[in-house]
């Protein structure tokens, strides 16, 4: 009579289904399952390596995200390689409008790691609510400067048991087996697709970053290093710039949508359509991945997400997604990368 | 009712919705609804029509029932009574109330009732102009007991211009009718011949056909008719010989 | 419905209209308005000696396989103006190109107009038009797709373009037969013929009109499903050329170089900085494919001529090619000044995807403060270590990874045997005897195929020929890939390369069948398949195959079919139906009292295929449907041993092996298996009125000996069947129905369970509303419960303690209208739902109760531990 939530997914056997009484049947089993799915699908909702060498004495980053509209508690995860036995302390704010100038709120921190181990790598990990309408993530790393490295950061759903409440706004509903184990209780059409669109609903609500790019968020970069993308003056046509170049993997052909959210700044000159990433899948590449148009987004000081991209596998197995990302000055300025998350949903045939 | 008689079931599929709001005409409209104007109202008709298919007998007295319901479902003032005599073979619509009205014909209903198309003026008592085509008298009626229809066959058989089927998984009786040569043309119109109907022996049995009620009325589907013979020396009698289907009591 | 009327002594009386002729053909004389798009009516139909009409569907292809009808025209002075050669020709001398249907205002070009009067009928193809005006080479005031007729494109120069005054084809004019109710008394009913009539069936005259005696004139018509095994013709045929490595040019693809010089105080020079910029293929059409070495030439050339125009010194232009070096020195470039450079930045863009493996340039003469001697520039970046490391002689700024895709591929320059305005950009090619996948462009009269692969299982491999394909004869069709089978399906069935034919009408003329969307049930097909397969990603080409290639195998795996029967809205539509022996409730009660029998026995048994115990599927990717090499065999191994393999073959049109779709297809293939033992297939001769059509469940309760009810050992049946065939006397109306019945285990369909839509009180409702879906559902509920009041469990989805929800006790269901929108609305008698009140964003749903409550047609459905399997 409750909600379970199984450690581990259970297959049904082919024979389960033929002649076999509805008494403890395959049915509550795949419902079961949704009810794991919930709690156990947990893609990163970020993964990066900031960019900008050993941590100063105060480093800030600041990452644009889009959290499950569940409002779930997140794992943070940081890999530190030291450098210093002196512990970190971290915090980390969330806003929910695009300007990154105002509007923070801490929601971790801040607080002491333990000591490190010089020489040896170090993690440290808090579980933290992200609400659904949080759009930016700021982290600020005190260290002692010019000895620790910042290797790796993720933030992942947490794992958990399904609990209520119960009906959830990624439109989620959690299997309660009290009306399927009562004596001749109704095997009803509802419960057949409740397992299918359970798995759909999650699946399409946790978001997953599949490139990153991430350096230390200074107000005026220009003057103190990082990597910029400067155009001297005098060109006409401004020439891009790549940024780097990632492949994305497809396990299993699926459909999909790529949106590009973008943190940057610059010096001055057009805005728009600066960052451009490419799935150079144009014409029709080998690796079976075809897909429509790039991705662009604006230069402008506050974060920007750019048009959503569907791409979609044909007929190979594991098909892989080249990406590159380019980026350009006008002519006579310097354009500044804050970060730049990719995020993927699964969507398609159903 | 004295004598015996074929009553025709007249099909409908409904809407039985009547009054101000009914639709006019229904789908397969053919006898099934009656309508009226009062003198009072005379924007308005008001339709009443079963919602299947119903027993001549029956029908009289539902639209009389549905029209005499309060408005909107049935007329405004009217209380209304539709009756046939069988001594003068005429269908009679009346207002109990002392209401003018007017009857309007509906699809095929002005020969099923015997009335004229178009009728006209006010008053408070309508009967019709001819003998109705949808119950016919007759001189007599033998009824053979019930046979067995398990290997029934579908047929068609001919009157008039129509061509309609016989059927059924039933016991079948044959039935012979002798008519006068005046109602032989009512009953070769149809509405008495096919489908379902209800052949009377007499007018003192009204209940049905069975082992110990032989003179009851036998009420099935006609699965085959014979042409009718003359009988007489100025042919005044006609018989034919029915085959009526009737439902197996399970 | 029509067929209810013929107890109670009415009749039906046929009437049929042909597409393009404006004359509705009739029995019998009707009253009545004439059809929409037809004013004339001629009582001259005689469908006596027709065989039965109906459709069945095949279980083991998934086609429909319609019955043909055949009837004849009796002679009348009207048909005579009909059935005559055409008496003024001529032809088109502009391609007439299918639109949005228009009245009175189109234009015919023609080659002459005097033979014709000054208005009338022109008949194109199977198409009708009228006009109102002409001059002598145009009719004018013209009005398209009359009489039922389909706006079609028609080509001048073409057998297609001719224009006459009588129908010049007849075979594929559409057939439509209704049938309309006669009273008793004779009388048709309805005061415009359409209203009240049924349409019976649908389809294509095959053959006729031919004169047939002396008084008429026979038509053979075949069903509409039946044009499905018809296979589509090829795309475009031509002869290979040329085949050598390409790649496609784009018209913004530019060569950019710039030259800054900074004196030591880092200001810039003036005159500096320096640009050049070209876009050698501004004049060639974007994406064609053009030969390495005739790219390189066109940029060179266009380098030359740029600086031509600036003058000297030398600025040379290599390019390092991957079939060797190529050297080549250009022309010189003008600098504006001596003044001391400091350092310079020399920076060459390319946008674009070129072949090439680098680029360099070399500063020329002396006197200028360079080196004399050519050298490779050392570029300085703009502050900051240059990111390149230092030393680079070129600098790659801006430029793709020469190692990665670029686009270049082998080509095959094919001239097409007739120009082809455009062809897919993608499908499938059979050169001499092998057939590969690839793209496809055109220019002219030459097609251009390149990223030629070979099909799956190799498609990463690129195709190389097996022997020299020059000369070689190539033919190249179409192909679609998509996850979505019905929209496949749908775009097979509607394509005419006009986008004219609804919203599936998507791929080029000849690629699909042309069929109107307003006869396919395209709900049916969204429906029916989108919950049967599921993450199967298909191919299918065109050339030389068709529907029933394409499809069939897909459809009897999943136990669907495609068939042209009446539907719900009441004319006769291409839908997907379910063949599957197992179903949910049912829409009809056939008994012992509806049988008939004539001449033989109303229940025959259809001698069935020996029972299925091993099936093989083959993915066929290639265009001609030859066996590729991946077969995949399900087997019931118990069977096999012991009874022999019966082997059921099934092609599927897979992209490919795909790891997930191995699980959908052993389940399917289980299921085939599992039921193949039990299933018996009877024919039962019935009554008119049953309201059967193919594809629909009824429930059959009979005592006919030759049925045998192997669930309790007695003579008879009793439950579930499925029809999968029709056939109708159309002269008595019988009925005989070729319906699939589950010799052996019990099987229930799944409860259905209807989510709460509105409801007047949350804790003491009185009205509910739910789906109009349920309305019949909920109506049979009540009217097997012999009247009485039924009941429904509540319960709230995905809130915890799903037991806990009370019930409802329904007693009447209707339809009702709020907003435009049908729901089914129930009456509740009482309710005891105490403490969970009834709640929309709570999920309240209404189900079956549980089988201790339920009434004895409710627990006909899956209930927990009832001893049956659900299906």
């Amino acid at each position: 009579m409750a909600i379970t939530t199984p450690t581990k997914l259970v297959v049904s056997k082919a024979d389960e289904f033929n002649f076999t009484q509805m008494a403890a049947g395959p049915l509550q089993v795949s419902l079961a399952n949704s009810n794991h799915l919930y709690g156990h699908f947990c893609p990163n909702l970020l993964s990066f390596s900031p960019m900008g060498g050993l941590l100063a004495a105060s480093t800030t980053y600041v990452v644009p995200v889009v959290p499950s509209v569940d409002g779930l508690s997140y794992d943070f995860i940081y890999t530190v390689l030291a450098g210093a036995t002196d512990p970190l302390t971290i915090q980390v704010y969330k806003n929910t409008g695009a300007n990154p100038a105002s509007g923070w709120t801490s929601i971790y921190g801040p607080t002491a790691t333990a000591s490190m181990t010089v020489g040896h790598w170090f993690v440290h990990r808090h579980s933290t609510v992200i609400a659904a309408n949080v759009t930016m993530l700021k982290f600020v790393v005190v260290a002692r400067a010019g000895y620790d490295m910042l290797s790796h950061v993720a933030v992942q759903p947490t794992a958990t048991a399904v609990a209520p409440p119960l009906l959830k706004a990624s439109g989620f509903l959690p299997f309660d087996d009290s009306l399927i184990s009562s004596p001749r209780a109704p095997i009803n059409t509802e419960m057949v697709n409740r397992a299918k669109s359970n798995a759909l609903n999650v699946l399409r609500d946790r978001k997953q970053c599949i490139a990153s790019f991430v350096q230390p968020y200074v107000a005026a970069p220009f003057t103190t290093g990082g990597y910029a993308v400067s155009t001297p003056s005098g060109y006409t046509t401004t020439p891009w710039s790549l940024m780097g170049k990632a492949t994305g993997f497809l396990p299993g052909k699926q459909y999909g949508n790529i949106t590009v959210y973008c943190l940057s700044s610059v010096t001055g000159g057009a805005t728009a359509d600066q960052v451009v990433m490419d799935l150079t899948c144009q014409p029709l590449s080998s690796t079976g991945i075809d897909s429509t148009g790039l991705l662009k987004t604006d230069l402008s000081g506050n974060v920007v997400p750019s048009l959503t991209l569907v791409v979609w596998g044909t007929g190979v197995s594991n098909p892989e997604v080249p990406i590159e990302i380019r980026v350009r000055a006008t002519a006579g300025h310097t354009t500044y990368i804050h970060s730049l998350i990719a995020f993927w949903t699964p969507t398609g045939a159903v | 009712m004295a004598g015996a008689r074929i009553e025709s079931y007249a099909y409908s599929e409904g809407p039985a919705a009547i009054g101000a709001a009914a639709p006019a005409v229904a789908k397969y409209q053919g006898v099934q609804t009656l309508a009226v104007i009062e003198q009072a109202y005379p924007s308005d008709t008001t339709y009443a029509r079963p919602a299947e298919a119903t027993l001549w007998d029956d029908l009289l007295v539902s639209w009389g029932t549905s029209l005499s319901s309060a408005y909107p479902m049935g007329a405004h003032a009217g209380h209304y009574l539709v009756t046939y005599s069988q001594t003068t073979k005429r269908v009679t619509i009346a207002s109990t109330n002392s209401v003018s009205f007017r009857p309007v014909m509906v699809g095929s209903g002005a020969t099923y009732l015997g009335f004229t198309q178009s009728l006209s003026g006010w008053a408070t008592s309508w009967t019709g102009a001819s003998a109705p085509l949808g119950c016919v008298e007759m001189v007599g009626v033998t009824v053979k007991p019930a046979e067995d229809g398990a290997k029934p066959t579908m047929t068609r058989y001919r009157h008039g211009r129509c061509y309609p089927v016989g059927w059924g998984n039933t016991f079948t009786h044959k039935v012979s009718v002798w008519i006068r040569q005046a109602d032989a043309q009512h009953l070769s119109a149809g509405w008495c011949l096919t489908g379902r109907v209800r052949i009377f022996q007499d007018s003192a049995h009204l209940t049905a056909y069975s082992p110990t009620n032989l003179s009851g009325y036998v009420d099935g589907y006609v699965v085959n008719a014979t042409n009718l013979k003359a009988y007489g020396a100025t042919e005044d009698f006609l018989t034919m010989d029915l085959t009526i289907a009737t439902g197996r009591a399970s | 419905m029509i067929w209810d009327s013929l107890k109670y002594g009415w009749n039906v009386n046929y009437w049929l209209t042909i597409s393009g002729i404006d004359c509705v053909f009739s029995e019998a004389s009707v009253t009545g308005t004439p059809p929409d798009g037809f004013a004339s009516m001629l009582k001259s139909l005689v469908i006596d000696h027709s065989a039965e009409v109906g459709q069945s569907v095949d279980r083991d292809t998934g086609m429909g396989q319609g019955l043909p009808l055949t009837f004849s025209l009796l002679s009348a002075p009207a048909l005579a103006a009909i059935m005559q050669t055409p008496t003024m020709t001529t032809v088109l001398t502009q391609n007439c190109v299918a639109g949005t249907p228009y009245t009175g205002t189109g234009t015919l070009h023609v080659q002459d107009t005097s033979a014709f009067p000054s208005s009338g009928t022109l008949y194109v193809g199977l198409e009708t038009f009228t006009y109102t005006g002409k001059t002598s080479i145009t009719f004018t005031g013209c009005s398209n797709a009359l009489h039922g007729s389909l706006a079609s494109s028609h080509f001048y120069g073409t057998a297609g373009g001719t224009v006459t005054n009588r129908p010049r084809v007849w075979r594929g004019r559409e057939v439509r037969l209704y049938a309309a109710p006669v009273s008793p008394d004779g009388t048709t009913t309805g005061s415009a013929l359409a209203d009240e009539s049924q349409e019976v069936w649908r389809g294509f005259i095959d053959q006729g009109p031919y004169r047939d005696g002396s008084d008429r004139f026979t038509v053979e018509a075949l069903s509409m499903d039946r044009v499905l095994a018809n296979p589509l013709p090829c795309g475009a045929t031509g002869v290979v050329q040329k085949y050598s490595s390409r790649q496609p040019v784009h018209q913004d693809q530019y060569l950019q170089v710039v030259i800054e010089a900074y004196n030591s105080s880092n200001a810039a020079i003036s005159g500096y900085p320096l640009q050049v910029i070209i876009t050698p293929f501004d004049n060639i059409p974007d994406g064609t494919l053009m030969e390495i070495a005739d790219i390189i030439a066109t940029i060179q050339a266009r380098w030359d001529a740029a600086l031509v125009d600036l003058g000297a010194p030398a600025i040379k232009l290599m390019f390092n090619t991957h079939v060797g070096d190529y050297t080549y020195n250009t022309g010189y470039f003008l600098y504006p000044s001596n003044a001391a450079i400091d350092h310079s930045v020399f920076t060459v863009v390319v946008n674009g995807k070129l072949k090439v493996d680098h680029h360099a340039m070399w500063w020329g003469p002396s006197g200028l403060g360079f080196d004399v001697n050519p050298k490779p520039i050392i570029p300085t970046w703009n502050g900051g270590a240059n990111p390149l490391g230092g030393g680079a002689t070129s600098n790659e700024y801006g430029q793709w990874d020469p190692s990665g895709d670029t686009g270049e591929s082998m080509t095959l320059v094919v001239e097409l045997d007739s120009p082809a305005d455009a062809i897919p950009p993608y499908g499938l090619l059979t050169v001499g005897d092998e057939t590969i996948s690839g793209k496809a462009t055109v220019v002219g009269n030459l097609a251009y195929f390149y990223d030629l692969r070979y099909l799956s299982p190799k498609q990463n491999i690129a195709w190389t020929p097996k022997d020299n394909a020059i000369g070689k004869t190539v033919e190249y069709t179409f192909s679609e890939t998509s996850d979505y089978a019905y929209d496949l399906m749908c775009r097979s069935l509607e394509s005419s390369g006009a986008g004219t034919r609804g919203d599936y009408d998507y791929w080029g003329y000849g690629d699909g069948y042309a069929i109107d969307q307003s006869a396919i049930d395209v709900a049916s097909f969204v429906s029916g398949l989108a919950s049967a397969i599921v993450g199967l990603n298909l191919r299918v080409g065109g050339s030389g195959l068709s529907f029933q290639d394409m499809f069939s195998g897909l459809l009897a795996l999943v136990q669907r079919g495609v068939v042209a029967r009446p539907d719900s809205s009441g004319r006769v539509r291409l839908g997907i139906v379910s063949t599957d022996v197992n179903g949910s409730w049912y829409k009809t009660k056939i008994t012992d009292e509806h049988l008939l029998s004539f001449n033989s026995e109303p229940v025959v048994s259809v001698r069935k295929r020996d029972p299925v115990t091993q099936i093989k599927v083959s993915f066929t990717t290639d265009a001609k449907g030859k066996d590729s090499p991946t077969v995949y065999t399900v087997q019931e191994t118990s069977g096999v041993l012991e009874s022999g393999g019966q082997t059921l073959d099934l092609a599927l049109a897979l992209n490919g092996p795909q790891p997930s779709a191995d699980w959908t297809i052993q389940g399917w293939c289980a299921t085939i298996l599992a039921q193949s033992h039990a299933v018996q297939t009877i024919e039962v001769r019935v009554v008119p009125w049953l309201d059967v059509n193919v594809g629909d469940m009824c429930r059959l309760e009979t005592t006919h000996p030759t049925l045998w009810n192997w669930a309790t050992a007695s003579e008879g049946f009793t439950g579930q069947a499925r029809c999968i065939g029709t056939r109708r006397d159309l002269m008595g109306g019988a009925l005989t129905l070729t319906l699939v019945v589950q010799g052996g285990p019990v099987v229930s369909g799944l409860s259905p369970a209807a989510r709460i839509n509105w409801y007047d009180s949350s804790s003491a409702p009185t009205l509910v509303d739910i789906d109009h879906k349920f309305l019949s559902y909920m109506q049979q509920s009540i009217s097997e419960n012999a009247g009485a009041a039924v009941r429904l469990m509540h319960y709230q989805v995905g809130m915890g303690n799903e037991a806990y929800g009370g019930y409802l006790i329904v007693s009447a269901a209707n339809s009702v209208t709020v907003s435009g929108v049908d729901w089914c609305r129930l009456t509740i008698a009482s309710s005891s739902i105490a403490g969970a009140s009834l709640s929309t964003s709570l999920n309240s749903t209404l189900t079956l109760p549980a089988g201790a409550v339920a009434t004895g047609w409710q627990n006909m459905f899956a209930h927990a531990g009832d001893g049956t399997f659900w299906g």
